[in-house]
């Protein structure tokens, strides 16, 4: 090859480097920018860039809505879904963490201009005081070139670090049902996708402060508000945008935990107050629940459920529970497990003698302890409707007849309450479900039933056919319901969701009360379980590890996970 | 001021822009206008001052060296001005050195390259006192030779003779010319910023908290420094040899497939070439012939024999040599020792000659020859200079056996993959570091092939098919794209929602 | 002649000196053979080989070996 044609060649190879990067940054759009046609993956690119591929989204999908929430994090928990009942609108959850007022006003114009708008809902944090008009670090917090206008933008995502595109090709490999760090968004509503954390069990306050130390973080500074004007002039501006299209406006002030509260000046707040009275009517939620951290994800996100009880303050919605200010937001329970009773014989760790089992009855009494059912747990935790003092639950698993034989009459005569968690394929057998081998006997559906009615006994679920035992299945079980090694997640999520609705059914239609409740076979349980039960309407679910429970007002999943407890720990 | 800095490259274009459409006469002054710049840039007006004082009073001592030549003066008179311009020159030199002991702060740092211009100056004065070189006339010329910016911060070490013509004819734009450079350019920048800038990090983490890493770890960062060290200044030279060649100065070379290398004596004649030359060149013969290790000589060999007295010159000779190539890389404790070693091996093996001949024949493997014995001989000369290079690394002397006794002491394999995984690179950067070094070794098999032949790198690369050429071309492009473009500015998912 | 071969080999037993005219450009001599042909010279044809005397040129092949020791007053 001649010189000459070398650096013909040179030039060319550079040319298609540039090319290549290009075509990968478009094609695989891993910022959405350019209307991920490729993938359609926007929970990935929201989580790149949540501006620009947020604002791509709405782009592609704005007939689809007409109200929209605007702000950073702490409108993440606000649910377009719940707003939608409220209001009859079509919300979208336009959130973008980072968000000062520029951005947020910059992005109400937008959307005003061009897109139908018949509502906006916007959160001003005391941070948004702090800092205004920020400017992009990277690409990953560069706005969308349509709403800055600068064709320049342009050049930038598309001669992106190609690592992005890399990342999303190999993140789309590895994608699991779970939510993951790489899709931490709900695309169609705009929330994060907190599927997991909204189903982690919550306990105590002590462990929940070990878990996510971030609460208890001392500022050696206070944050002064330097931009208060600033920002409340573009909250003004944002105002008489809103009033001049007749669009309604609704401000909030979200909620923090005190180590986030405690960061202002008084003057600074006073002023910050008072300016906002001044620009528009809003709703303070500042307070909510500063002492509550279990009612935060992290310092600077709240619940979805606080959203909801947001929300409904907002509305005028009364069967939301919201907790008092000086009320007690948590409370114990501990949760004895029987399995089954023989009036004399053989006793071990699942078989108990009957007049055991009466004097565990007498202890109960005798410490002062009441008997609470599932519909008490979903009352305190959803209503806040009280429960006592010293709270006992008594658990039955696996349904055996002895618990109707034996069991029930005890419990009528002490009038406690019980809750039996059936295994579905054994109930009214005495034979191992379709085979001639002889098993304990189970009770049946018309029996259960009688147990139900008399309104002490509640009788859950213990899956349908998810407690097989070796002996009996042989070494290929399904030894509890976790998935399996050669399961691919897709045929577990079918095979659970098959067998708990199997279960479920059953039940409802033999006793015609609602099961809500699950007890884990052998105790097995993992997080993508739980996901998919929550999933499927499970509220309670019950494992065989020690410990005391805490349950919290307002907090549903802290009924996720229940552990049990020796009657030594009633004494 | 660094290659890979964007201020760099725009001075080069603007330098080279200017120096050909420059008229030839000029062509030359524009080179050295340039090299006074790029100096100014890169040390300010003490680096300036420092270098005119070795211009001016070589180009001096020089042109009185060159008469009294002439005029057939004795030695003695004749020797004197020469010492006296190279003690000033190394005295300015070895004070800042090692004023890097008491002040660690300043030091060469404060006059980048002063060890090169230096050591060239020096060349050129010697040659000129021994008759091969005639003085030059034209100071400015002769500042260009010492102050040439290319070579200016990493060498190579260029003798007068090999260069000067090249350098003053101001030669214009040639297309051959121009591939062999920009090719040279972009191979060179490829290997600094795929490789030697990438492994920094990891090699820097390694040896500056040793104490915390297994031994498997420490030799993984010893071979990491390895490649990191060959690909940062191997690669520089690349560039600096390339722009050499786009001005049609054929700088010389400075590396020569050093992993090839079946000895320590062997190693030094492929790694850091001109340094290695020069000293060979300038002290080491002189030292070896000179009358007092003359004497020394044949008092040993009444005492300790032929064989060994008469090794003595050389061994001696060598020890100065390795000192200075250690002390080259730092005026500190571990440098020196990194050297002498260097000199204790290579002395080792010239007393222990008969012993080594026969084992070479008792067990076969000679490393003179090819296959397994050549294979034997290159990994043994690898391992010990992968070892002897952490002397020159290590934070200091004791770090340095530490480090050496833990390898050995505290192996420890387990982790290994985890640890190597914690230092700020992933599997795809190593994958990707992988794919580069095996370009980078590709690259160098090819060469050593291609040595016996005598055809040249370039003309074999010129004769492949040129669908293969682009392929080459365009892989090479793109790492150097990726890593130079790229650098920062990638944000990890896992560090956008660290607090999710 | 014979005894300027017998030198080189007793340097380097293998090589051929006979008809390779690169000793010095391809290696085949190092510096530390130099430095020992060099002592081994001077003693034998009792010349004095001065540092300006060791270029490529003179050592590349046995013919310039021998050029250079005549030259300096060796008696081949």
């Amino acid at each position: 090859m001649s010189a000459k044609r070398w650096f013909v060649m040179l030039f060319s190879a550079a040319v298609l480097v540039l090319l290549s990067v290009a075509a990968a940054n478009f094609i695989i759009d891993p910022f959405g920018v350019f209307g991920d046609r490729a993938f359609d993956w926007y929970a990935f690119d929201m989580t790149e860039n949540p501006r620009a591929a947020k604002l791509a989204y709405i782009d592609a999908h704005h007939d689809e809505y007409d109200a929209y929430l605007i702000g950073p994090s702490g409108t993440s928990s606000l649910s377009p879904e719940v707003l939608n009942e409220y209001t009859g609108y079509s919300w979208y959850n336009c959130f973008n963490y980072g968000a000062d007022l520029a951005y947020s006003e910059a992005l109400a114009e937008y959307l005003t201009q061009n897109y139908e708008v018949r509502a906006l809902m916007l959160t001003v944090p005391y941070v948004s005081a702090c800092q205004y008009d920020l400017e992009p670090e990277s690409i990953t917090d560069t706005r969308h070139p349509n709403i800055t206008g600068n064709a320049a933008d342009w050049l930038r995502f598309l001669f992106a670090n190609p690592r992005y595109s890399a990342a999303k090709l190999r993140d789309y490999l590895s994608n699991s049902y779970l939510q993951e760090v790489f899709d931490v968004f709900v695309p169609e509503t705009g929330v994060y996708d907190k599927s997991s954390r909204d189903v982690e069990p919550i306990g105590s306050m002590d462990a929940y402060l070990e878990a996510y130390p971030v609460f208890t973080h001392d500022y050696p500074d206070k944050f002064p508000m330097t931009q208060l004007e600033a920002c409340m002039d573009a909250l003004e501006r944002i105002k008489a945008l809103c009033d001049s299209r007749g669009i309604e406006l609704t401000v909030l002030v979200p909620p923090m935990p005190e180590s986030q509260l405690n960061n202002y000046f008084d003057a600074d707040l006073e002023a910050f107050y008072t300016r906002l009275g001044e620009i528009t009517p809003y709703h303070d939620f500042a307070r909510l629940a500063p002492n509550e951290p279990r009612y935060f994800y992290d310092e600077n996100h709240y619940r979805n459920n606080v959203g909801e009880m947001m929300l409904a303050r907002i509305y005028d919605d009364s069967s939301v529970y919201i907790p008092g200010p000086e009320e007690d937001i948590d409370t114990q329970l501990r949760v004895l497990l029987y399995h089954h009773i023989v009036e004399a014989g053989e006793t071990n760790a699942d078989t108990m003698l009957l007049a055991d089992f009466r004097r565990d009855m007498e202890a109960i009494r005798d410490s002062g302890y009441t008997t609470v059912g599932i519909s008490d747990l979903e009352a305190y935790v959803n209503d806040g409707v009280p429960l006592p003092e010293r709270a006992v639950l008594i658990r039955f698993d696996d349904g055996y007849l002895s618990n109707y034989t034996l069991a029930y009459p005890v419990l009528q005569e002490f009038g406690f309450k019980a809750v039996i968690f059936a295994i579905g394929v054994s109930i009214g057998h005495v034979t191992y479900k379709d085979t001639d081998t002889p098993i304990t006997p189970h009770f049946s559906y018309e029996q259960a039933r009688e147990m139900v009615d008399s309104g002490l006994v509640e009788v859950q679920s213990h899956t349908w056919d998810m407690h097989q035992v070796e002996s009996l299945d042989g070494l290929d079980c399904r030894r509890g319901l976790l998935r399996r090694e050669n399961e691919s997640e897709d045929e577990y999520v079918a095979a659970l969701s098959e067998d708990f609705i199997k279960s479920r059914a059953g039940l409802e239609t033999g006793t015609g009360q609602p099961v809500t409740a699950l007890a884990y076979p052998y105790g097995l349980h993992d997080l993508m379980s739980l996901v998919v039960l929550s999933r499927l309407g499970v509220k309670v679910t019950f494992t065989t590890e020690a410990g005391i429970n805490t349950l919290v007002k307002g907090l549903p999943q802290s009924l996720y996970n229940l552990s049990i407890c020796a009657i030594s720990d009633l004494t | 001021m660094s290659f890979t800095q964007p201020k760099f490259l725009l001075f080069l274009a603007v330098a080279l822009a200017v120096y050909f459409v420059a008229p030839k006469k000029v062509r030359p002054y524009v080179l050295l206008a340039a090299s006074y710049l790029f100096y100014w840039f890169s040390g300010g007006a003490l680096a300036l001052g420092a270098i005119s004082l070795t211009v001016l009073s070589v180009y001096a001592a020089g042109l009185h060296a060159g008469a009294l030549r002439r005029a057939g003066a004795k030695k003695a008179k004749r020797r004197a001005p020469l010492l006296w311009c190279l003690l000033l020159n190394f005295g300015i030199l070895a004070a800042l050195k090692f004023s890097g002991l008491a002040f660690p702060k300043l030091g060469t740092l404060l006059i980048p390259g002063i060890s090169f211009y230096t050591f060239g100056a020096a060349g050129y004065l010697i040659d000129v006192y021994r008759g091969k070189v005639s003085p030059e006339r034209n100071v400015l010329k002769f500042a260009l030779f010492v102050s040439f910016f290319p070579q200016l911060i990493m060498g190579p070490i260029s003798r007068y003779s090999e260069v000067a013509e090249n350098l003053f004819a101001g030669h214009g734009w040639n297309w051959e010319r121009a591939r062999r450079g920009v090719r040279r350019i972009i191979w060179g920048y490829f290997m600094k910023l795929a490789i030697a800038d990438v492994l920094a990090a990891p090699v820097a983490e390694i040896f500056d908290n040793y104490a915390s890493y297994s031994g498997a770890v420490i030799l993984a960062g010893a071979l990491f420094y390895t490649f990191q060290i060959y690909a940062d200044f191997a690669g520089g030279i690349n560039i600096v040899l390339g722009i050499g060649e786009l001005v049609g100065v054929s700088l010389p070379e400075n590396f020569r497939q050093p992993f090839f290398a079946r000895s320590l004596t062997d190693f030094w004649t492929r790694w850091h070439m001109s340094l290695t030359r020069w000293l060979r060149d300038y002290l080491f013969y002189p030292l070896a012939l000179s009358k007092p290790l003359a004497k020394l000589s044949r008092a040993a060999r009444r005492v300790f024999g032929q064989d060994v007295g008469k090794k003595i010159p050389a061994s001696a000779a060598t020890f100065a040599v390795y000192i200075i190539v250690g002390v080259w890389h730092g005026a500190s404790l571990a440098a020196f020792i990194f050297g002498l070693l260097n000199g204790a091996i290579i002395t080792l093996s010239l007393f222990c000659e008969p012993l080594l001949d026969t084992l070479r024949e008792k067990t076969g493997i000679d490393g003179s020859k090819r296959g397994f014995g050549a294979a034997f001989a290159m990994l043994r000369t690898f391992i010990i200079m992968l070892l002897l290079r952490i002397f020159a690394r290590a934070a200091s002397a004791s770090a340095a056996f530490s480090m050496l006794w833990r390898s050995l002491t505290d192996f420890r394999l387990t982790g290994l993959r985890t640890t190597l995984l914690g230092l700020g690179l992933g599997t795809w950067d190593y994958l990707l570091l992988a794919v580069c070094i095996a370009l980078l070794i590709g690259r160098d098999i090819l060469a050593a092939r291609l040595e016996g032949s005598g055809e040249s790198l370039d003309t074999r690369l010129n004769r492949a098919r040129p669908a293969a050429q682009f392929i080459l071309t365009f892989v090479v492009l793109a790492f150097v794209c990726y890593f130079g473009l790229y650098r920062e500015g990638y944000t990890a998912t896992e560090f956008i929602y660290a607090q999710y | 002649m014979e005894k300027l071969l017998k030198i080189l080999k007793s340097i380097h037993p293998r090589a051929d000196f006979a008809n390779e005219t690169a000793l010095v450009d391809k290696r085949i001599l190092d510096s530390l053979d130099i430095i020992a042909l060099i002592g081994e010279l001077e003693e034998t044809f009792d010349v004095e080989i001065g540092v300006e005397y060791i270029e490529p040129e003179n050592f590349n092949s046995v013919d310039a070996m021998a050029k250079l020791l005549k030259q300096l007053g060796a008696d081949l």
